[in-house]
């Protein structure tokens, strides 16, 4: 009766996390260009039954095995001990390479925050190897399960070989989400021969696809999914899940019929690098120049932390600042690297109101998107771009030091699919013990203009020593300090910053014909 | 088994339909939006159309009707009398006032963190459509009311006094 529970809870975890992933398919972040060269594998997903497991005699052999290391493991103590339900299983299979995975709930009753599923991963000489797949999960979300809410286990999850020496498993940088997407249905996939008439139970096909997490992308998260060039010679496709789709991307070891250490793929009797690598000079997998490793896909993908869709003017000035300013050059390394806390995205939107040169979307995903309005920008002098550009990076990087507190992908604090109470609570403390002069504008005297108004007091100096650096010191250190004002004086709504409000009339005029004489007019070397 | 699945994906699928248009969310407690309509002035306001979208730029808001997303419902002027149309001015701060109440009626002391507006891309708490005069009739635009208008780089070309 409570391994039956536990089954339901199981399935329920699995769809609820499909509505996660449901819900947010058309808001935002595509991942263009993440698969360069091979398609995804396509999976075959069914529940098979004791009687079913009965039959398969290595997983028997294995099933056994286990047994044996855990009884042996509960005397020592040293381990834990997975009690394994085997009324049931999820069988994935990767059509591609027909391996599979079959994925057992574990009937916890030791540590109560977590969810756990054994997952036996075939090998190519029939044998099975065996991980441990655990969920942690608070005592809220567990409630939650049990009442229906959604809630998202992706991220929460930790992948461990029952015998550690057997795998290896790396931690993970930044990466996307996936769910199984159901692509057609195929007849005949489960025999190699068949009664006549045909097979008679027909699989439904499942390929892996990104899309936006609910949950954001995870730092340090161990999937165990193997780098097929770093690998130890397992092979196999895993994954699985506690119940079969919310977890990782399948895990794609290298596989033991292809040289070793080359990274190789047997797929159709012939060995081959898969996920868009190439073979290089050494017979080895590797990406192609100018693409890098993505870890949560073991796929190749542009080597870009900074997504640079400018076109025209914006791009020039952009180019420029890059070259110009050490202060920009530094402010936009921040979201370089391999695993920064957001990622930058430079767009073009020139639906944007009359007035408004730019904008910083919040992140979405680990993705902070720039968007500037190239008309509006060709209207303007070079350092009337340069500033825009200063201003808008200023905003990214404010949040960048909100999502490091938070350790999220988004702000959105209240979505409880993304952030638990004790996230929640994690965030706020952060925030004030790592950034208190942001928790104090934004946390503890919010006003919807808490950003500007912060911007005009403390950063107004970091924007005059960019824009100086772009415009080679052509103009007095003032100029540039008053063309800093710029977005930062009279603001939303016809209403104006308080730091604005704290100059004289004379000061404001002042900083109003410099933006005539400099921002709106002047050099415009860049067309 | 398969059946149960896909019985609760048809579930989750219309759930998750609902909640994107008018309801939101505190801490996983779900709240109805207030509609409020604002009125669309073309001699005052901007208005940009592009294939798949619609902007409205109405005193410093921007609102993006998605054609995929939203519809528009066409109705005799007669029933504008029935609609109270809202001033845009100050419609944030009633937003956020809105937003406020929310907070203090979430159950669980736990989840009640009494803390500002989260960062996201559209307002979530008010549920806006735009209402244009189109000869003797009235368009109703559902829209996304975006954060475009008031938190952009905005500078305005001063002439001096």
């Amino acid at each position: 009766m409570k391994t039956t529970h536990f089954l339901k809870m199981t399935v329920l975890v699995t769809c609820f996390s499909l509505l996660l992933w449901n819900c947010q398919e058309d808001v935002i972040v595509t991942s263009q260009n993440k698969n360069i060269t091979q398609p995804l594998p396509k999976y075959n997903i069914k529940t098979v039954s004791f009687n079913e497991l009965q039959t398969n005699t290595a997983v028997q052999q294995k099933l056994k095995e286990l047994k044996t290391i855990l009884i042996k493991n509960r005397t020592t103590h040293t381990q834990k001990v997975y009690n394994i339900n085997t009324l049931n299983a999820l069988f994935i299979q990767n059509s591609q390479t027909n391996l599979h995975t079959y994925t057992f709930a574990v009937n916890n009753t030791e540590n109560q925050t977590s969810l756990e599923n054994v997952v036996l991963s075939k090998q190519p000489n029939g044998s099975y190897n065996a991980y441990a797949i655990t969920y942690t999960l608070s005592s809220k979300e567990r409630s939650n399960l049990a009442n229906g809410v959604p809630v998202n286990v992706l991220y929460k999850t930790t992948i461990t070989p029952i015998k550690p020496e057997q795998l290896f498993a790396q931690n993970r940088g930044p990466g996307g989400c996936y769910k199984f997407k159901e692509v057609g249905i195929e007849d005949c996939s489960c025999h190699d021969t068949h009664a006549s008439g045909g097979c008679t139970h027909p699989e439904t096909i499942y390929e892996f696809v990104e899309v936006n997490c609910p949950g954001g992308a995870g730092n340090g998260i161990s999937d165990g999914s193997g780098d097929s060039g770093t690998s130890d010679g397992l092979s196999g496709s895993g994954g699985g899940s506690n119940g079969g789709s919310t977890v990782t991307y399948p895990v794609d070891f290298q596989d033991p019929r292809c040289p070793a250490g080359s990274g190789k793929v047997l797929v159709n009797d012939i060995c081959q690098c898969t996920n868009g690598k190439v073979e290089d000079s050494n017979g080895v997998c590797n990406c192609p120049e100018g693409t890098i490793i993505d870890p949560s896909t073991n796929t190749c993908v542009e080597d870009d932390k900074i997504i640079n869709n400018l076109t025209g003017k914006a791009k020039c000035v952009y180019d420029k600042l890059t070259k110009s300013s050490t202060d920009f050059k530094t402010m936009i390394q921040k979201f370089d690297g391999d695993f920064p806390v957001s990622h930058l995205k430079l767009t073009i939107n020139n639906s944007l109101d009359s007035g408004v040169f730019g904008i910083t979307l919040p992140p979405v995903n680990y993705v902070t998107e720039i968007q500037i309005n190239g008309n509006g920008v060709s209207n303007l002098s070079d350092l009337g771009a340069a500033t825009t550009f200063a201003h808008e990076l200023i905003h990214a990087e404010i949040f960048r030091k909100m999502l490091s507190a938070a350790k999220k992908g988004d702000l959105n604090y209240h979505n409880n699919q993304n952030y638990t109470t004790q996230d929640r609570i994690n965030y706020v403390n952060s925030l004030k013990d790592n950034f208190p002069g942001l928790y104090d504008y934004y946390w503890k005297r919010y006003k919807s203009t808490w950003n500007h108004n912060m911007m005009a007091t403390h950063y107004r100096t970091t924007i005059a020593d960019i824009i100086q650096n772009f415009d080679n010191n052509r103009l007095s250190r003032s100029t540039y300090e008053s063309i800093a004002w710029a977005g930062l004086g009279e603001i939303e709504n016809n209403q104006s910053t308080v730091a604005w409000q704290n100059l004289t009339s004379i000061e404001q005029q002042a900083i109003i014909d410099t933006l005539n004489q400099y921002f709106f007019n002047g050099t415009s070397n860049c067309n | 088994m398969r059946k149960i699945v896909l019985f609760l994906l048809i579930i989750v699928k219309s759930y998750s339909q609902e909640s994107t248009s008018n309801y939101f969310f505190i801490n996983g407690q779900k709240f109805s939006k207030q509609t409020k309509y604002v009125m669309y002035d073309s001699k005052e306001d901007v208005k940009k159309t592009t294939n798949d979208k619609i902007y409205f730029f109405i005193q410093g808001e921007a609102f993006e009707f998605l054609r995929n997303k939203f519809r528009v419902d066409t109705c005799s002027i007669r029933n504008l009398k029935k609609i109270k149309i809202e001033k845009v001015k100050g419609l944030s701060d009633r937003e956020y006032l809105f937003y406020k109440q929310s907070l203090n009626k979430i159950k669980g002391k736990e989840d009640k963190i009494l803390g500002p507006m989260p960062i996201t891309k559209n307002h979530n708490y008010f549920k806006v459509i735009i209402v244009e005069k189109y000869e003797d009739k009235i368009l109703k635009y559902d829209v996304d009311w975006t954060y475009t208008g008031t938190r952009g780089f905005k500078v305005v070309n001063k002439k001096r006094k």
